[in-house]
């Protein structure tokens, strides 16, 4: 005789297959062609969820409760009730249970997971956010288990991100080719913002370990954080960089430039002849090369100090990050 | 029981239209091979699910002709192991067009050959670089406490991007560099492809424990980086153009710069142990921990110049981190958390003198990047009733960046500050207003300040700031990074669901920073706002359509010596509009709209020091102009049902794009460096991308 999980298939009776199609496809049940109602309480013998041979196999009761007024609605009862524990937020079923209780129903089972060891107190749990406010349980295709649509999921909060993430430089997570989670743990981390590894730096080596150094020659704001210069979810400016050079660093240095307001060759009077109001033209022949055109097409300061992440070059004169 | 296999082939071609101008953004991730304007569809999806014991093998794969295929298998039996495998590309195509005269570009031994016929006239160069990644992850559950996970990663990366070099003579300490008017000349810059070929390994390996009241992980995470290429040695021999376009010979000295090899990224790696966890003191209160040491290591051999008897930089970082955290609900209204994270980065990186053949100059050394992080976290939940709650925070950071080496070389910088401490607050307040509306509303404020400000010593280290009337201080430029500042910042947020088939969300945040240091340069305030729109709708259980409205604004003001202050603002709209539909039980249809309209503006103003040069400049030029993009992307596909095995999908991909970065040119004038060599982009693309599939689920 097939051991059975007797409380599952009391749900099954009404939550067969048809009310959760998706059921068996989930981490939580493994068979794929979901069988016919009257054999679904049976088929649970060998599927993960309501696995009476796995100790670690859930049931319907380990996250709803046993529902007893649910399961057997009294007869001078007009509307059914809700099982013991609900969890989503859809209409007309807006669960009442606190997030971290939520949570905890998910967290009897995974806590133990390494990946969340850190999830009380964190930014996520602090904003109450619970487990099923991201995933979808009853359901194979959860989308922030996939890395193309992982990032839908995310935007539901982070709206500042999904704009960030539509400028003309970014990583490639509109394409699905990259997604929220190669960066951040969004179940806790020891990093700030979330981030995978323990600082924002260890986690962008991950994917530019050429960075990590250390070097001969250092720049101070890359090596204590990334974020000092580029906006890692995306910007209108080529590198994701925060703001665009020269003023980028001329946030931190003084500017050697010929020329104090900034200006591109194919304006009037950057190249002889001067235009109308102007002494002389900006760039002339005998124009040294920290001029404004040099300074500001291109790749603007990055046109000599190339290696400004650090340079393994010693100098024979000035430091220069090339 | 055994179901399966089942195995899922789709099979199609994809046509692109364009010319490679217009596919200058559509290509930078697109996968598609630039020099092709077909594309050849393969994917795979094959799984096999056996149920005594219950265990699942998946494998899919996609876009397995194309440049950006990915492979992934998961072979497990769940509760008990796993075991996954993947393989991915993942190509980026710089959005610019190169025209060179460069011979063997994007190698490590490029030869600078002026475009003696002008821009224009070169050979046209594909930067791109192309990332193979495979990995494997193992997880055991060895028994009902103990749990074993090894993640194994190798990634190569090939290719070339951009880079280049640039040498302006010193006027002082090479004379013979400078060229002489209408003779010779004495700078340039030239785009030097950077050769890239190296290889990424990680690798991590985890030991997760949990007994009744304590859940403990210990692990390893090494970081292996090795590049091929260790220096880039350019040939630079012949004529160069001078600033107005000249051609002429460089001079001596210049040559002498241009050719020496410039050393690219270095071998390193790094080596982690930690110790991770929570305990629950009682059923109320939990404790968290994390413990972590590593070693980086870079012992890479130098190229070029080095110090007699110093054949490596022999650089070393150990970082220490101990974290303790606690959260509690002493009863049932309160909770509380909390935590402290110190840790420690010990550069221990030998400082030695570098340039002891230099030219009159002073010594120069490395410089150590020590630094001590403390964080700390207090934050207080308060549920007033079901549908209230408010949250008080406190964080507080100090970073103390330690003694600064005494002949690191802070050329260019006016001064630094050893030490910064930040203290934030904030307050939070959530109502769930009714069954189909809840919001929030969350407030924060922080201030940041610090020690003595230390004052650049002509790279001799550095001296406390005693005079801040000091002329170099007064119109010096101070670090936002180490500056006194101000952040505040207002988050709404709404969501709403009127009814069943509706849900609408809505967002509002604005944020500024004000900075105070000694002068009135540098950057003085930032600032930032968003404005977000969501909604959906189950028009009926065969049609949804959704939604959004995005709006932002940055901008940031700052001045520099010398009399300009820049004002930058950037206003960016995006609008996103999408369906899925299934008229029929045969017909899946789904697409989006989304439109983008991103603005820059780059504002110039002169203050009372400007000279009549700069002056008669602005006035002639208009100041720098907008940088605008706008983009339209369209994207629909439909799946059809041809019988129970087989189906025809259909993709359609319209991107319209204008674009107008003056980096690379302006009013038909290029940005070009000193051997003809130009980049550019097309102000206005225009690509559509069409893809027929046939799926066929085998037997």
């Amino acid at each position: 005789e097939e051991p059975v999980a007797k409380d599952a298939a009391t749900c099954l009776s009404c939550h067969d297959t048809d009310d959760l199609p998706d059921m068996a496809g989930t981490a939580h049940g493994v068979r794929p062609n979901p069988p016919p109602m009257k054999a679904a309480a049976a088929a649970l013998a060998s599927r993960t969820m309501g696995d009476v041979r796995n100790s670690r196999s859930p049931t319907c009761f380990s996250c709803h409760g046993t529902s007893d007024q649910h399961a057997n609605k009294p007869d001078n009862v007009e509307k059914q009730s809700k099982p013991d524990k609900t969890f989503t937020k859809k209409f007309g079923h807006v669960t009442t249970v606190q997030a971290d209780e939520r949570s905890r129903v998910c967290q009897s089972c995974h806590d133990g997971d390494s990946k969340r060891a850190l999830w009380v107190g964190s930014q996520h749990q602090a904003a109450n956010v619970a487990c099923n406010d991201c995933h979808q349980v009853h359901t194979a295709r959860d989308k922030v288990l996939k890395k193309a649509s992982e990032s839908e999921v995310c935007y539901a909060c982070h709206k500042e991100q999904r704009t960030q993430l539509n400028k003309l430089s970014h990583h490639p997570v509109v394409e699905g080719k990259m997604t929220c989670s190669d960066c951040h743990n969004v179940h806790g981390s020891s990093g700030p913002k979330l981030v995978k590894r323990d600082s924002i730096n260890d986690t962008c080596y991950t994917c530019h370990a050429e960075k990590r150094g250390p070097f001969v020659q250092q720049h101070s704001p890359v090596a204590e954080d990334c974020t000092n210069c580029h906006n890692s979810h995306g910007s209108v400016i080529p590198g994701m960089l925060k703001t665009r050079a020269p003023m980028l660093c001329q946030q931190c240095h003084t500017p050697h430039v010929s020329g104090a307001v900034g200006a591109l060759g194919g304006q009037s009077g950057v190249f002889a002849p001067a235009a109308a109001g102007q002494a002389v033209p900006q760039i002339t022949s005998v124009t040294n090369g920290k001029n404004v055109v040099n300074m500001w097409q291109g790749r603007s300061c990055m046109n000599c100090h190339s290696q400004i992440h650090g340079s393994n070059s010693p100098s024979f004169s000035n430091p220069l990050m090339r | 029981q055994t179901t399966g296999p089942q195995t899922t082939i789709s099979a199609g071609v994809g046509f692109v239209d364009g010319s490679r101008a217009d596919r200058g953004l559509f290509d930078q991730y697109s996968g598609i091979r630039k020099d092709s304007s077909t594309a050849a569809l393969l994917g795979i999806d094959y799984s096999l699910r056996k149920d005594d014991p219950a265990t699942s093998v998946e494998f899919q794969g996609s876009d397995l002709l194309g440049d950006s295929r990915e492979l992934r298998l998961v072979w497990k039996r769940p509760g008990d192991w796993s075991l996954s495998a993947e393989y991915g590309e993942l190509v980026h195509h710089d959005i610019n067009q190169v025209n060179t005269g460069l011979v063997n570009p994007g190698s490590v031994a490029p030869q600078v050959s002026s475009l003696i016929g002008g821009v224009g006239t070169g050979s046209n160069f594909d930067l791109q670089t192309k990332r193979s990644k495979f990995g494997v992850v193992y997880t055991k559950t060895i028994s009902d406490r103990m749990q074993l996970a090894v993640d194994l990663k190798s990634e190569n990366k090939q290719g070339s991007r951009l880079f280049g070099v640039g040498m302006n003579c010193p006027t002082v300490y090479d004379p013979t560099c400078l060229g002489t008017t209408g003779i010779n000349v004495g700078w340039a810059t030239l785009m030097l492809p950077e050769p890239v070929d190296s290889n990424h390994s990680q690798i991590e390996v985890r030991l997760s424990y949990t007994l009744e009241k304590l859940r403990f992980n210990v692990g390893y995470y090494g970081s292996f980086y090795r590049n091929a290429n260790s220096s880039i040695n350019p040939t630079v021999a012949g004529n160069l153009y001078n600033p107005v376009g000249t051609l002429l010979p460089g001079s001596l000295g210049l040559l002498g710069y241009l050719n020496q090899p410039i050393a690219l990224s270095p071998d390193n790696q790094m080596h982690q142990f930690d110790l991770s966890g929570n305990y629950d003191f009682t059923d109320k209160t939990r404790g968290l921990f994390k413990l972590a040491y590593s070693t980086a290591s870079q012992d890479d051999n130098f190229v070029g110049v080095s110090q007699p008897g110093t054949a490596s930089l022999g650089g070393r970082v150990n970082t220490s981190l101990v974290q303790l955290g606690v959260n509690s609900r002493p009863i049932p209204k309160l909770t509380l958390s909390g935590d402290v994270r110190y840790s420690n980065k010990d550069d221990q990186t030998p400082v030695a003198i570098y340039n002891n053949n230099a030219i009159g100059n002073t010594p120069f050394t490395n410089q150590q990047l020590s630094s001590q992080k403390t964080n700390a976290k207090l934050q207080a939940h308060w549920q007033f009733n079901s549908d209230y709650r408010g949250t008080l925070g406190v964080d507080y950071e100090l970073i103390d960046r330690g003694t600064l080496t005494p002949t690191s070389a802070v050329a260019g910088i006016t001064a630094l500050r050893e030490k910064t401490e930040e203290t934030g607050l904030r307050a939070e307040l959530r109502r769930q207003m009714s069954e189909t509306f809840s919001g929030a509303m969350t407030l924060s404020t922080s201030r940041r300040d610090g020690s003595t400000w230390l004052k650049d010593n002509s790279g001799m280290g550095v001296s406390a700031v005693t005079n801040l009337a000091d002329p170099t201080l007064v119109s010096g430029i101070f670090m936002p990074t180490l500056a006194d500042r101000q952040r505040d910042k207002v988050r709404l947020y709404a969501d709403w669901m009127p009814t069943k088939d509706w849900s609408v969300q809505f967002s509002a945040e604005e944020g500024t920073d004000k900075y105070t240091t000694p002068s009135v340069y540098g950057l003085r305030d930032t600032r930032m706002n968003q404005f977000s729109l969501d909604w959906s709708y189950a028009v009926s259980f065969r049609l949804n359509l959704n939604g959004y409205v995005s709006k932002g604004l940055q901008t940031f003001n700052q001045a520099r010596t010398g009399g300009y202050l820049m004002s930058f603002e950037n206003n960016s709209t995006t609008v996103g509009l999408g369906f899925t539909a299934k008229p029929t039980s045969q017909l899946e249809m789904g697409g989006s709209l989304s439109y983008v309209d991103d603005t820059s503006k780059y504002a110039q103003t002169l203050d009372t020091t400007a000279d009549a040069y700069s002056v008669a400049s602005l006035a002639a030029s208009g100041g720098l102009p907008d940088i605008v993009l706008r983009q339209t992307v369209l994207k629909l596909f439909g799946k059809y049902a041809l019988d129970k095995k087989s189906a025809v999908r259909v993709d359609f991909v319209h991107q319209k794009s204008s674009y107008n970065d003056w980096a690379w040119g302006y009013n038909g004038v290029p940005y070009t460096y000193s051997d003809g060599t130009t980049l550019s982009q097309q102000a206005s693309q225009s690509v559509s991308f069409v893809g027929i599939t046939y799926i066929y689920q085998l037997p």
